[in-house]
């Protein structure tokens, strides 16, 4: 069976993607076109059908391209985002315990996204914001206002 | 089964476009599954008459993760590779329900606007 990832890499290049992305990409599709080639087996096809019938799966290699860099930049991963998700990749490949707490941490990192696009979050955390921010400066506001005073005394 | 062409397409892929993301929250509302499964039950539900292929699928699933309504995850079985696991978040019930809704109003609309007149 041929190497679908090595194929991939010849095929599709992701300059514009973060190397992780690009990795989990590059697996998930060469996953598929095994498993295009399996089914292919299954239905009676030889060896070469079945190669030919998985690699007609991309009938354009730059419209996936173009496709794929479409979707990562309109919602690129931020920074602290990509360092959470080695961390979650570095303790996965511990495996035992570390499988359990790499799955906790991409719940954490998924409820952090969901929050991101969520804008009643982004609204209270702003109103918080404006109080905090309002009672911090009406000491200097009262301060500013009493010197005032005293300036129009002279 | 999902096919690896375009060929048999029924539905033009404009047609398509507009329901992709209600078709996959509608399938990953009941279970969690993959790239691969998603599109062979979108096929399977529609009687073979919508297919998707890895250029018409995937990036979709990527888009819809990154705006949070469905979450991915590698899942390793016995004797199997790993493979990445998409389940429906709680934005992505809001969003499929609110999707459902407007889908269902748009069809209604556009079938008054199609339909025979016998007057």
């Amino acid at each position: 069976m041929r190497d679908w990832r090595a194929y991939l890499r010849e095929n599709l290049d992701l300059p514009a993607m973060e190397g992780l992305r690009e990795e989990r990409i590059i697996e998930e599709i060469a996953g598929q076109l095994e498993d295009f080639y399996q089914e292919a087996l299954e239905r009676g096809m030889d060896e070469a059908a079945a190669d030919a019938y998985a690699r007609r799966s991309v009938p354009d290699w730059q419209e996936l391209k173009a496709l794929l860099a479409s979707s990562n930049r309109a919602h690129r991963t931020p920074a602290t985002a990509a360092a959470f998700e080695r961390s979650e990749q570095a303790v996965r490949r511990r495996g035992g315990g570390g499988v359990w707490l790499a799955d906790r941490l991409a719940d954490v990192r998924q409820a952090f996204r969901t929050i991101r696009f969520a804008p009643a979050f982004w609204i209270v955390s702003l109103e918080i914001l404006r109080g905090i921010s309002s009672e911090s400066t009406t000491p200097f506001t009262k301060r500013r206002y009493s010197g005032s005073k005293s300036l129009q005394a002279f | 089964m999902p096919t690896a062409n375009l060929e048999a397409l029924v539905f033009s892929p404009e047609l398509k476009k507009g329901s992709v993301e209600l078709m996959v929250l509608s399938i990953l509302e009941s279970e969690p599954r993959h790239g691969y499964d998603i599109g062979r039950m979108i096929e399977v539900r529609s009687g073979g008459s919508i297919q998707f292929n890895i250029t018409s699928l995937y990036p979709v699933l990527y888009r819809m993760e990154e705006r949070g309504w469905i979450a991915g995850r590698w899942v390793e079985r016995k004797g199997e590779r790993r493979r990445c696991y998409y389940r429906l978040t709680q934005q992505g019930e809001r969003v499929l329900s609110a999707q459902r809704k407007e889908w269902a109003a748009f069809t209604a609309a556009v079938n008054q606007v199609i339909e025979v007149s016998h007057a």
